[in-house]
């Protein structure tokens, strides 16, 4: 009978090998004598906490959640891949560490304190994940369960956050006589919203207040909460009893993560924990569970992680792709999605006004709606964190790339009527929302090697000669730049056709020419 | 019937029924051929009298580390590596380290039982004499720093002759009383010893093998390694190399530095050459030149060796191989 590796085993360190060989010296270390089949008890900090993170991933993905789906791929030179079918569905084989997001995605929400929302339909494990979160934080598993809010169509506000102490609304004078007798919850540093979609919509705005401003209110009393991961589940809304989710709840929501289907050949695994009664948030090594300092020095860790220009300049020219929207305005600044959107106007029917433009080629017909300013500020921390978890102190543009989809998941609508969709081999794009995203990416990210925007932005270097500080800067030199500004546009307005990274830059010509322009005027007035 | 356990670990086993229950139940379903009945011998038998010296010694945290003690014997049992050689040290030592056991229980249980399972991994090593100079070291009144690092040094001793440079640099930080239980030198030996391999300075002339400061009780040659057919590393006869000062031997498949002194010897695979070329080819019977030794043909020492295809000078000793074998030969050439 096959020997099975114990559940409580925690992944041997380093569980990301580095590529380089072992050091010599480290051959003869007479310091290994004393490590071997039983763990020491290890130091503050002895493991590093990005290896602790990696540890967390491998043991619940090894142990406790049955995931057999390595979504998030890493290659590491050549990887084979097979056609399957007719369509010639394309499965590939990745050739470095890859991970399964269903895991990995709540692990990068837990260790940065982001809002994580689990979708698919019922017994997926989608309760169950979130609760291992809750005790990698170091809470009982019970004090979890307890502490979990469950939605259903009666939820007062009262439910979600506390009551007034009775004896206090008899007596009190005023409202600031009143006590509130506060959730417990609320003081967690993981808090879970079981099935919020089933939350009434009243209720949904006190939740978003303690989401989204992380204070709850009540009576006038004010309970700032701490720093917590939020992980929400809803179920599909054709089981019933589901209210819609007011869009500001929803745009609170970082990332979001689907239960994929259970693979029937691991069907074994289910049939032990049945007869064992077996639940792995029971059995969680204490190795992988994280103090609240830890929690702190890993969040402060991640943020320290360094996006570097080439990468984040790719960041730029992917999210400038989707705004702007010619027809919606005469004036530049309003020609923007979202000025349709607020005039209640459909962009199709002011999309027959526009000429000239390749509606296949340009991605930003793919969208009906540009990126929020916190749609990236969280795609640049999960791209941070999951950089952080493959050890790495710089973002690559692997990991943008893997992460952007998740975060952007319920961020970019598509325009379902584009005729991108309508090309061979596209129409499963308008259902497999990841897949989709990852192919947006791509494209922008080849538009932007044809451009070759790495060595030709003249905008580029404009931004980082002002960025440097007006400082110093003489009239003549401020003319000169004003000069340059003004030929680069009149020699884009010759011949190019406006999209939407060309849009933003034009703004931001704008806005330079604007900063030198008032910048004379004060030398002016200083003479 | 089989015996019970009873004194102060029965008790603590009451205590913590449940727990202990699981933590079997657990171990029994990852491993199905868990022993139980050896555990439960190894529990009554190895475990239960150290708790109880422990309770006696009076320094308290006798449920701490009867319970340490307990997990670490089932995760053992589980790993299949509760050895007999692991009973014995438990047995010999922790009753001795009962204070710094009460204080820091998982520590010190992990500590002596990795050094036990890597002492009996290491081909030459000597468990029992590393078990009988470490009881020496903790009658010597040391706390407990000293003893592992003691431990470093006496690991060495008994044969893992891959920690000898690690060894003899924490020796310099031990006490004379501790150095002398855990290697059998005194302070003054030590700059003898880093500069010869080959001297035994054990200061017990009783002792028929290693009783006296003459090296010449140490073997005049020693031999490491042999054929892969019969259990030894080598699929070819190897050829030498020297790499960081130490020698490095190569079969053509793959590489091991090769360490010998007087307390044991040792083969560690090494990782692939770093861009040097190889001084001979293997089987040829031109010796090659490598090391300090310089070019020429090999020194009269050797003369006894036919067909040497490749030698080294090292201290106190010339290091060569043969067409004829597949074992490298430490030829002992005095200080």
């Amino acid at each position: 009978m096959a020997t099975r590796r114990p559940e409580t085993h925690v992944p041997a360190a380093p569980t990301l090998p580095p590529p380089a060989g072992r050091a010599h010296a480290a051959v003869f270390d007479v310091a290994e004598l004393y490590q071997g089949p039983v763990a020491v008890a290890a130091p503050v900090d002895a493991v590093p906490l990005d290896e602790k993170l990696r540890q967390a991933y491998f043991w619940i993905v090894n142990q406790a959640i049955i995931s057999t789906h390595y979504d998030i791929e890493y290659q590491q030179g050549p990887s084979p891949w097979f056609g399957f079918g007719d369509a010639k569905t394309v499965v590939g084989l990745p050739s470095g560490q890859s991970y399964s997001s269903f895991v990995l995605l709540p692990l990068l929400t837990f260790a940065t304190r982001r809002r994580c929302l689990f979708v698919g339909g019922p017994g997926r494990g989608k309760t169950a994940s979130a609760v291992l979160m809750g005790v990698l934080a170091g809470y009982s598993v019970r004090d979890v369960r307890r502490a979990m809010q469950h939605g259903h169509p009666q939820m007062t506000i009262a439910d979600l956050l506390g009551s007034p102490l009775p004896a206090d609304l008899l007596k009190a004078e005023s409202t600031d006589d009143i006590r509130i007798g506060w959730r417990s919850w609320l003081s967690m540093r993981v808090r879970i919203v079981d099935e919020y979609n089933r939350i009434p919509t009243r209720t949904q705005s006190a939740l978003l207040t303690v989401l989204g401003d992380n204070y709850a209110e009540m009576y006038d009393q004010i309970l700032e909460c701490p720093e917590a991961a939020w992980f929400l589940t809803a179920n599909d809304d054709g089981g019933g009893g589901t209210y819609p989710v007011i869009e500001a709840l929803r745009d609170r929501i970082d990332v979001v993560v689907q239960a994929l289907a259970f693979n029937s050949r691991f069907l074994s695994e289910l049939v032990d924990r049945v007869e064992q009664g077996y639940r792995p948030e029971e059995v969680v090594p204490p190795q992988i569970v994280f103090t609240p300092d830890e929690l702190d020095r890993m969040h402060d860790a991640i943020l320290a992680v360094t996006l570097p220009p080439i990468v984040r300049r790719r960041l730029e020219f992917f999210a400038s792709q989707f705004e702007f929207f010619e027809p919606a305005a005469v004036q530049l600044e309003y020609m923007t999605k979202d000025t349709a959107r607020l005039a209640g106007v459909d962009l199709h029917l002011l999309a027959t006004a526009e000429t000239g433009r390749d509606r296949l080629a340009d991605v930003g017909t793919q969208t009906s709606n540009g990126l929020s300013v916190r749609s990236l500020q969280t795609l640049i921390v999960y791209a941070k964190a999951l950089a952080f978890f493959r050890g790495q102190t710089v973002v690559g543009l692997e990991d943008l790339r893997q992460v952007l989809p998740f975060v952007l998941h319920d961020k970019l609508s598509p325009d379902l009527d584009a005729p991108f969709f309508e090309a061979d081999g596209n129409q499963p794009l308008r259902v497999d929302r990841i897949g989709w995203i990852r192919r947006l990416f791509d494209l922008s990210c080849a538009e932007y090697d044809r451009l070759d925007l790495d060595h030709d932005d003249p905008v580029a270097v404009m931004l980082a000669e002002f960025r440097v500080g007006l400082n110093g800067t003489t009239e003549a030199e401020a003319r000169a730049r004003l000069e340059r500004i003004e030929r680069l546009l009149s020699t884009w307005s010759a011949g190019r056709k406006l999209y939407g990274p060309l849009y933003d830059d034009i703004l931001v010509l704008k806005y330079l020419h604007q900063r030198y322009t008032n910048y004379l005027a004060w030398l002016r007035w200083q003479r | 019937m089989a015996a019970l356990i009873d004194g102060a670990f029965a008790e603590v086993l009451e205590a913590h029924r449940d727990v202990c229950n699981q933590r079997v139940a657990e171990a029994i379903r990852a491993v199905p051929d868990f022993d139980v009945d050896r555990w439960r011998a190894d529990l009554l038998g190895v475990v239960a009298p150290i708790v109880d010296e422990v309770d006696q010694a009076g320094h308290g945290f006798t449920a701490l580390v009867a319970m340490t003690l307990f997990d670490v014997t089932v995760d053992l049992h589980r790993q299949g590596r509760c050895t007999d050689v692991i009973r014995q040290g438990w047995t010999a030592l922790l009753p001795a380290l009962a204070e710094p056991l009460a204080f820091d229980p998982p520590g010190v249980v992990a500590r002596l039982t990795n050094a036990l399972s890597n002492m009996e991994a290491t081909p030459g090593g000597r468990p029992g004499e590393w078990i009988d100079r470490l009881d020496r070291v903790i009658a010597a009144g040391a706390p407990i720093d000293e003893v592992w690092r003691a431990g470093q040094v006496a690991a060495w001793r008994c044969g893992a002759a891959g920690y000898r440079p690690g060894a003899l640099a924490v020796a310099s930080t031990l006490s004379p009383a501790v150095l002398r239980a855990a290697l059998g030198a005194t302070p003054t030996d030590l700059p003898r010893l880093l500069a010869d391999p080959w001297f035994d300075p054990s200061a017990d002339p009783g002792s028929a093998s290693v009783g006296t400061t003459d090296t010449s009780a140490v073997p005049a040659s020693v031999r490491v390694g042999g054929f892969r057919g019969f259990g030894g590393p080598f699929v070819a006869p190897p050829v030498l190399s020297v790499e960081d000062d130490i020698v490095v031997a190569d079969d053509g498949a793959e590489r091991w530095f090769v360490l010998a002194d007087a307390f044991g010897t040792a083969l560690v695979r090494a990782g692939p050459r770093p861009g040097t070329a190889m001084a001979t080819a293997p089987g040829t019977g031109t010796a090659a030149a490598s090391g300090p030794a310089g070019l020429g043909p090999p020194p009269a020492a050797l003369a006894g060796m036919a067909e040497i295809t490749s030698w080294v000078a090292r201290p106190g000793a010339l290091v060569a191989t043969s067409a004829l074998s597949h074992v490298v030969t430490f030829v002992r050439t005095g200080p």
